[in-house]
């Protein structure tokens, strides 16, 4: 049981092996344990404001769905943000995100409002790297989304990437733990443009 | 601006020809230009190709290559430039005049790297690949304890510098970091607290790292809690305090920091901010009235920062905060409760709190936010009452005060955070206490909610509290009359399904309940046990080798209660039970070894 219920669902999208529950389960099992696994204990727990919303995630593996299209349909019109993982070390796992990033775009419409980020895992596994990162990049830009190489297997770069997500979240406060992380951000590039 | 094309013209010759006195004059007009009118005068040159033919004047032996680097710097505070200064080739050698000795090249430099990297990725990864960063650290760590005002505007250069590099962007963060640089900042920060743009440009840069996780235990080490509440102290400005606060949020989230920071006096800051704000309606003094109260709560997240702030209970910090909870203001309202709920984490300062009158004043603030209430404020003087009924000592003080009628105003509520902890509050409530078990289970109202809470599936946590309150309202009281109430509200359904839950907690604690229903009112409850198909989830739970021990053992104790039930035993004789059971016999388990020779018996006789 979470401990707070404000719904904020996170859609993991990605093909089979890309890595998609490993970094979930690095996410979950790390550093924001205490308020992400379900928990049943009758202690005393931490309390921080209730705008401060705690999200559920939700994985579908795009390999898998292909059976299920009334399913993918479902996690995106549900979600409230979208994770798109591939492998570096595998192209055919990019490709498989286009028609994925498509139905997003179809179903939810004006997708610049909404939290997308593009995810290279396994930049461990650089000698056998198929996909560079500026090709990633400049695909997230034609997506307008953000974009980021993670390892699961080191936890680089995991929970960043969570926090990544929430901090593109326009529409309403969502934070792992404290807010105003990204207004933070502009104000403090507009106080630096020029200063050099 | 016909001079200007003319002066590229001739730039374009003598760069080439490397005449040094022409040359000068047509930099020197290129600057004045660029002074007048940055952005036109950016794209006439881009036009001319003349960004190409810099590199070559960037060279160590040039003697003009602090005015090139000063143009390059202008010109790159343009977006549209950015990339094609990286594409002219001009970051390696840029990132080479870094290793001068002369205090104006370094400058130049500095501002025209800084500047490419401003919002600029291409830019970014040209210097990480020529590899600008440790370079400025080392300047930054070697040049830092020197005071005079030159050396203070290059550091200021440097640090801007590392920060548009490192912006937005958590690999090259961890590079810096990697690289050593937080303690030279730190160090950079006590040393020049006098110089403002300095002192500006440190904290813009700890903001940028503070975000990394990796980042925090670094901060851990230095004396930045120090140095920032230090800082804090001087600063009478919104906009410099708002700054420090910035950097202060995201390394308050490092346990350690934050009872460094409590060590270093923040609190006492904070709480005079408070004091000065609250009755402000400018907008500046509201944000930072709610930027100072948030971070008061943050401090006590920690176990150890919140245990040392209590100071059993007669801490002036803490008898402040206790003051914020009767004021008229909501984010005060909010905060004071929120450190209530925090404060409230372990059972002596549960009871000391419950002893010295706290349950009062947060039935209080609920009074005055039933109708049309702060939905945050109702949260966390809710969290706040949880916390503290769960020393048993505190629930039948917290039941005579009335606590439960206070908390049932809120069960209209459409908010699940409320509906949450009203179902956690009331939960710890009746834990071990018969009688207020009894008077809740009999009211149908709350029933009625609970059951229809219980559907809530958007809302694991609402879902799975309701559930847990209707098992613990019979289990408490053992009631016939809270199981009739149950029943007729439609509850059984709900109870069946909670034993199949991914928590055995929750599981057992829906088998114990069953089974007291079982014991207390069969004839009432069968139907409804027969329609959730309870018997087939038994046997499943009993065939099922993952199940726990307890939940095995309070399975086969159930079944044999429900043998009292004539179409509840048909369905028992009609399912195979005798091979799970008789299977284990032979568990690992003693208890349930026992049970099931027990159960198999019964079974037996009874077939």
């Amino acid at each position: 049981m979470p401990e707070q219920s404000n719904d904020y669902r996170v859609a993991v999208f990605g093909a089979g092996g890309v890595g998609k529950s490993s970094l979930v389960l690095r996410f979950v099992k790390g550093t924001f344990r205490e308020s992400y696994i379900p928990t049943v204990e009758d202690t005393y727990r931490q309390v921080i404001s209730c705008d401060k919303s705690i999200c559920t995630l939700q994985i579908t593996d795009t390999t898998g769905s292909h059976q299920f299209p009334a399913m993918q349909r479902l996690s995106i019109s549900k979600g409230h943000a979208f994770i798109l993982v591939y492998s570096i070390t595998s192209r055919q796992s990019l490709e498989e995100l286009k028609p994925i990033y498509e139905q997003i775009c179809e179903i939810k419409g004006d997708v610049e409002s909404i939290p997308i980020m593009l995810v290279g895992n396994k930049c461990d596994e650089s000698p056998s790297r198929e996909v560079q990162s500026s090709e990633a990049e400049a695909l997230a830009r034609t997506w307008k989304c953000a974009f980021m190489e993670t390892s699961a297997k080191l936890n680089h770069n995991v929970k960043e990437l969570f926090q990544e997500l929430l901090n593109l979240e326009k529409r309403r406060t969502v934070s792992l733990q404290i807010d105003g992380k990204k207004s933070k951000q502009q104000k403090r590039k507009e106080k630096l443009k020029g200063k050099c | 601006m016909d001079n200007l094309s003319d002066t590229l013209k001739k730039l374009k010759i003598t760069a080439v020809d490397k005449t040094e006195d022409s040359l000068e004059g047509c930099l020197d007009c290129l600057l004045q230009a660029l002074a007048q009118n940055n952005t036109e005068t950016s794209e006439k040159i881009q036009a001319s190709g003349i960004l190409q033919l810099f590199a070559s004047l960037l060279t160590p032996q040039s003697s003009c290559k602090a005015k090139v680097a000063n143009i390059i710097a202008e010109v790159a505070k343009n977006e549209f430039m950015r990339i094609p200064c990286v594409d002219a080739g001009l970051i390696s050698p840029l990132v080479q005049l870094l290793n001068s000795k002369d205090q104006e090249v370094l400058l130049q430099t500095g501002r025209a790297l800084g500047n490419i990297c401003y919002d600029s990725h291409e830019g970014r990864s040209a210097v990480d690949q020529a590899g600008g960063a440790q370079i400025v650290i080392d300047h930054l760590r070697s040049l830092c304890s020197i005071t005079d005002p030159a050396n203070e505007k290059l550091l200021t250069v440097f640090c801007g510098m590392l920060m548009n590099y490192s912006n937005e962007n958590d690999s090259l963060q961890a590079q810096l970091i990697n690289m050593g640089v937080i303690p030279t900042l730190v160090k950079l920060l006590g040393i020049h607290c006098q110089n403002a743009a300095l002192t500006e440009m440190c904290l813009v840069a700890f903001g940028n790292l503070a975000e990394l996780e990796s980042s925090k235990e670094q901060f851990a080490s230095t004396n930045i809690a120090e140095e920032l509440v230090k800082l804090f102290k001087k600063q009478i400005e919104h906009d410099k305090r708002e700054m420090i606060f910035e950097v202060l949020a995201p390394l308050a989230e490092n346990d350690a920091i934050k009872l460094q920071l409590v060590e270093a006096g923040l609190v006492e800051c904070l709480l005079e901010i408070v004091q000065q704000k609250v009755d402000s309606d400018k907008e500046d003094d509201i944000t930072e009235l709610k930027t100072g109260s948030d971070l008061m709560v943050l401090l006590l997240l920690g176990d150890e920062s919140m245990q040392k702030l209590f100071e059993g209970g007669k801490g002036s910090v803490f008898q402040r905060v206790l003051s914020w909870i009767p004021s008229n203001n909501h984010q005060l309202q909010l905060a004071g409760a929120l450190a209530i709920a925090n404060f409230a984490r372990n059972d002596a300062n549960c009871i000391h709190m419950v002893d010295n009158g706290i349950v009062e004043k947060l039935m209080d603030l609920l009074d005055r936010h039933v109708e049309d209430g702060n939905v945050t404020v109702q949260h966390a003087a809710l969290s706040a009452l949880r916390n503290l009924a769960i020393p048993v000592i505190n629930k039948a003080k917290m039941l005579s005060a009335g606590v439960t009628e206070a908390v049932l105003k809120f069960l209209k509520s459409e908010m699940p955070p409320v509906q949450f902890k009203l179902l956690g509050t009331l939960r710890m409530l009746i834990d071990a206490q018969a009688e207020a078990a009894e008077q809740l289970g009999k009211n149908v109202k709350l029933v009625e909610r609970l059951v229809e809470w219980c559907e809530a599936k958007d809302h694991a946590g609402v879902m799975g509290e309701s559930n847990r309150l209707l098992s613990a309202l019979i289990r408490h009281s053992k009631s016939k009359d809270v199981i009739k109430t149950i029943v007729q509200s439609g509850g059984i359904k709900h109870l069946v399904t909670m034993a199949t839950s991914e928590h055995v907690i929750m599981q057992n604690e829906a088998l114990v309940a069953l089974a007291l229903i079982a014991a207390l009112e069969l004839g009432t409850a069968e139907k409804d046990l027969e329609s959730a198909k309870l018997v087939q989830i038994l046997h499943r739970l009993l065939a099922d080798e993952r199940s726990a021990p307890e939940i095995k053992y309070n399975s086969m104790v159930l079944i044999c209660a429900l043998m009292g039930s004539e179409c509840l035993h048909k369905e028992v004789q009609d399912l195979a039970f005798l091979d799970v059971v008789s299977k284990l016999r032979s568990h690992e388990n003693k208890s349930v070894a026992q049970q099931a020779s027990l159960t198999e018996q019964r079974l037996t006789v009874e077939s």
